[in-house]
C-alpha cells in the first residue's frame, strides 16, 4: 500500500509541480509586494500627518475587519461589475494577498520606526539629511532587525494564505492535489503530501523568524 | 561688526503655553554665548530653533544676516551652516565611527571621499579617537560617543556650533575631556552657542552669559560680572543652588521685570 | 448600477441565521481551542517529559499548514478511513487543532513574560512553587496574555469563512449560495461587506483599545 502510495506521488510529481508553482508564485509576489507596500505605508505612517495617518488607518481597518477570504470573493466577482474589469483569479489572490500582507507589513515597520530613539531623526536632520536620505541611510538600516522577524511570520501566513486561491479558480497545488483525488481516491495520501509540502515550506521560515528574534533581541 | 545671529522679538509657543517670549539676542561670529537658566525655561528650545528642529511663532531670526523665518527657508541648508550636538550624542548604531563621520559630508555636501576622509581623520586625532575609527558606538564610552558626535558635526565645516546639555549624560569623569574640546573650539575662534549646567565651564569659556527664566532673557552680562554680582534675584537665587559657600554678599536686588 | 434593496431585505433572515452559525462556530472553536491551549500550556509550565515534546510538535504542525488543507484532510480523506463526519463537526475540529496551538503559544508567551524579579521576590517571601504559580505567575500571564488572545479569538470568528469550502452555512457560504441562485451579486456582495464590517470592525477596535489600556498599566508610561 505504502509503495503504491509513493509510485502514485512519483508519477503525478509534474503535473504537482506545476500547482505548486503557481501556489509558489502567487504566495512569492504577494510577498514582494507586500514587503514593499509594507515599507512604503511603515515610512508614511511615522511621518505623522494627520490626514496621512486617517487614510492608513481606514485602509488597516478595512483589511482587519473584512477577512482575506471574503476579500478574494469581492474582487473577484465584484470587479466585473463595478469597474468591468475582469481580472484572471491568479492575479485577483496575488492583489487580495499583497494589498493584505502590506498592510501587516505596514504595521510591523511602522512600530519598528517609532521605537527608535526620537534623536536618531535628530541628529540626521542636523547634519542635513534630507528625508528619503534620512530614512534610507539612518532610519530603515537600523530598525531593520526590529521589523524582520515579525516580517517573515507575516510571509509564512501569506504562504498559508495563498491556499485560499484554489477556492476562486486557481489551478494551484491544492487543485491538482484535487484532480488526482478524483481520478485515484488517494484522499488521505495526496492531502497528507499536500500538508507536509506547506509545513516543509513554513516551518523553516517559522523557526528562522525565532532564530533571529533570539539573536538580535540581545544585540 | 554685524551680528552672524540674530533673534529680535522671536516667539514661541507649544500649543498655547509660550515657551520663548520676545527674545532679542544677538551673536557675534566667533563669539561664544553660553545660556543658563532653570529647567523649562527654554534655553534648548531657543537652540533647536536656530536649526529648524522646532518651528517659530513670530519675530525675526538672522543667520548672517538671512531671514530664517521665511516659508522658503531650506533648513537643510542651513543646518550645514548651524551644526548641533546633542546630549545623547545619537551616533548611529549601524555605522562605524568614521562612517558617521562621512555620511553627512559625502552624502549632504557631496564632498571627494579622500578629502572628506582626510578631514575626519584629522580631527578625530585631535580629539584623541583616532583609533577608534572602524569601532561602532556602543563599544565606547559615552565621553568617547560625545566627542565623536562633535566630530561628526565639525566635518560638515559649520559656521556655528550649539551644545545642548552635552555632559548632562556622562559619567562625572568623563565630562572634562568633552568640555576642553569645546574650549579647544572656542579658542579657534568658532562661534558658539552652549546651554549647559557646568558652571565653572560656562565662567571659563563664555565671551557673555545670557540667563533665561520662563522664556525670557533676564541678564546678559560677561561671565565675571555675571557669576560675581549678578543684578537680578532670580539670577541670584539660581546661582545660589550651586554654590556650597554658606554667605553671599546680598546685594539691593534690582529686579528687571 | 440598480440596487435591489426589497430583494435584500428579504434575504435579510437569511443572513441573520448566517450570521448566528458564525457565531456558533466561531465561539465554540474559541472555547474548545482555549480548553486544549489550558492543557497544553501546563504541560509545557511543568516541563512534563514525553508530553512536552508532543505539543511542541503538534504547535509546529498546526501553525505552519494552512487550515484549508487541514479542514479539506478531516472532511474529505478522514472517510475514506471509515471515519464521515459533518462539514460542521470538521470545521469545529479543524478550527479547534488550528485555535489550539495558537492560543498554546499565545499561554506559553504570557508565563514567560512574567518578569524574572516577580518570581525572585515571590520566592525571597517564601511563596511555595504552588502559590507562586497561582499568586504571582498566572494572574500576570492572565494579563500579559489578554490583548493576544482577544486578537487570536477575533481571529478564529474571522476565519470560520474558510469554512465556508465544506458547505457549513455561515455568512459566506451564504452568500455565495444567494448568488449562484439569483445572480443579485452586487446587492449580496454589499450585504456581505457590511456584515464583516459591522460584526468585526467594532471587536478590532475594543482590541486597539484594550492594547492601548494595558500598556499603560504595564510600564505606567
Amino acid at each position: 500500500m505504502a509503495s503504491s502510495g509513493l509510485e502514485l506521488l512519483l508519477v503525478s510529481l509534474p503535473q504537482l509541480g506545476k500547482g505548486a508553482a503557481q501556489t509558489l508564485a502567487i504566495s512569492g509576489l504577494g510577498i514582494v509586494f507586500s514587503t514593499v507596500g509594507g515599507v512604503l505605508y511603515g515610512v508614511l505612517a511615522s511621518l505623522n500627518l494627520r490626514s496621512l495617518n486617517l487614510l492608513l488607518r481606514v485602509y488597516l481597518e478595512l483589511f482587519r475587519a473584512i477577512p482575506v477570504l471574503v476579500w478574494l470573493y469581492l474582487l473577484f466577482f465584484g470587479l466585473p461589475i463595478f469597474f468591468a474589469l475582469s481580472i484572471p483569479s491568479f492575479w485577483c489572490a496575488v492583489l487580495v494577498l499583497s494589498l493584505w500582507g502590506a498592510s501587516e507589513v505596514g504595521e510591523v515597520v511602522r512600530g519598528a520606526l517609532r521605537s527608535l530613539p526620537r534623536g536618531q531623526r535628530e541628529a540626521g536632520l542636523s547634519i542635513g539629511l534630507g528625508a528619503w536620505q534620512l530614512y534610507g541611510y539612518v532610519l530603515l538600516p537600523q530598525a531593520l532587525k526590529r521589523m524582520t522577524p515579525p516580517t517573515i511570520n507575516i510571509y509564512t501566513r501569506i504562504i498559508k494564505t495563498s491556499s485560499l486561491a484554489v477556492l476562486i479558480g486557481v489551478v494551484d497545488v491544492i487543485k491538482v492535489g484535487q484532480q488526482i483525488i478524483e481520478r485515484t481516491y488517494e484522499s488521505v495520501l495526496i492531502y497528507g503530501a499536500l500538508f507536509l509540502f506547506f509545513f516543509f515550506i513554513c516551518y523553516p521560515l517559522s523557526a528562522a523568524s525565532r532564530a533571529l528574534e533570539r539573536r538580535w533581541t540581545h544585540a | 561688526m554685524s551680528a552672524l545671529i540674530e533673534f529680535k522679538g522671536f516667539n514661541k509657543s507649544f500649543g498655547k503655553h509660550p515657551v520663548l517670549n520676545n527674545i532679542d539676542l544677538k551673536v557675534r561670529s566667533g563669539e561664544v554665548v553660553v545660556i543658563l537658566g532653570p529647567s523649562g525655561c527654554g534655553k534648548s528650545t531657543l537652540l533647536r530653533c536656530l536649526n529648524g528642529l522646532e518651528s517659530a511663532d513670530g519675530g525675526h531670526l538672522r543667520l548672517a544676516g538671512e531671514e530664517l523665518l521665511d516659508p522658503r527657508t531650506d533648513w537643510r541648508q542651513v543646518r550645514q551652516r548651524v551644526g548641533m550636538v546633542f546630549q545623547s550624542y545619537h551616533l548611529f548604531g549601524h555605522m562605524t565611527v568614521l562612517d558617521n563621520l562621512l555620511l553627512g559630508p559625502l552624502k549632504v555636501q557631496k564632498r571627494e571621499r579622500r578629502e572628506a576622509r582626510a578631514q575626519a581623520e584629522a580631527l578625530l586625532a585631535r580629539v584623541g579617537l583616532l583609533d577608534k575609527r572602524d569601532a561602532y558606538p556602543r563599544e565606547l564610552s559615552g565621553g568617547q560617543q560625545q566627542r565623536i558626535a562633535i566630530v561628526r558635526s565639525l566635518c560638515m565645516n559649520p559656521e556655528v556650533m550649539l551644545f545642548d546639555e552635552v555632559t548632562a549624560a556622562l559619567d562625572p569623569e568623563m565630562v572634562k575631556e568633552v568640555l576642553q574640546v569645546i574650549q579647544d573650539l572656542a579658542r579657534e575662534g568658532m562661534t558658539l552657542l552652549i546651554v549647559t549646567h557646568e558652571m565653572a565651564f560656562a565662567r571659563a569659556v563664555a565671551d557673555r552669559i545670557v540667563f533665561m527664566e520662563a522664556g525670557r532673557i533676564l541678564e546678559q552680562r560677561d561671565p565675571e560680572s555675571f557669576f560675581t554680582n549678578p543684578q537680578t534675584a532670580r539670577a541670584q537665587q539660581f546661582l545660589e543652588k550651586f554654590s556650597f559657600v554658606e554667605n553671599l554678599p546680598t546685594l539691593p536686588a534690582k529686579e528687571l521685570s | 448600477m440598480s440596487f435591489d434593496v426589497a430583494f435584500i431585505l428579504s434575504t435579510l433572515p437569511a443572513f441573520l441565521k448566517a450570521v448566528g452559525v458564525t457565531l456558533q462556530v466561531g465561539l465554540i472553536a474559541i472555547a474548545t481551542s482555549l480548553l486544549l491551549a489550558l492543557v497544553n500550556a501546563a504541560i509545557l509550565v511543568y516541563r512534563t517529559p514525553y508530553l512536552q515534546r508532543l505539543v511542541k510538535l503538534y504547535v509546529e504542525l498546526a501553525r505552519n499548514t494552512p487550515l484549508l488543507i487541514q479542514l479539506f484532510f478531516v472532511y474529505f480523506a478522514l472517510p475514506t478511513l471509515g471515519l464521515k463526519i459533518s462539514g460542521f463537526a470538521a470545521a469545529i475540529i479543524t478550527m479547534t487543532f488550528l485555535g489550539g496551538a495558537y492560543l498554546t503559544e499565545v499561554l506559553r508567551a504570557g508565563v514567560e513574560a512574567v518578569p524574572a524579579a516577580q518570581l525572585e521576590s515571590g520566592r525571597s517571601i517564601g511563596l511555595s512553587e504552588g502559590q507562586l504559580l497561582r499568586h504571582v505567575i498566572l494572574p500576570q500571564a492572565g494579563i500579559l496574555s489578554l490583548p493576544s488572545l482577544f486578537a487570536n479569538f477575533i481571529f478564529l470568528l474571522k476565519e470560520t469563512t474558510v469554512v465556508s469550502a465544506v458547505a457549513v452555512p455561515e455568512i459566506l457560504y451564504t452568500t455565495k449560495s444567494y448568488i449562484a441562485l439569483y445572480y443579485k451579486t452586487y446587492e449580496m456582495l454589499a450585504v456581505l461587506t457590511l456584515i464583516c464590517v459591522l460584526l468585526f470592525l467594532p471587536l478590532s477596535l475594543l482590541l486597539s483599545r484594550l492594547e492601548r489600556r494595558l500598556q499603560h498599566g504595564q510600564f505606567g508610561s
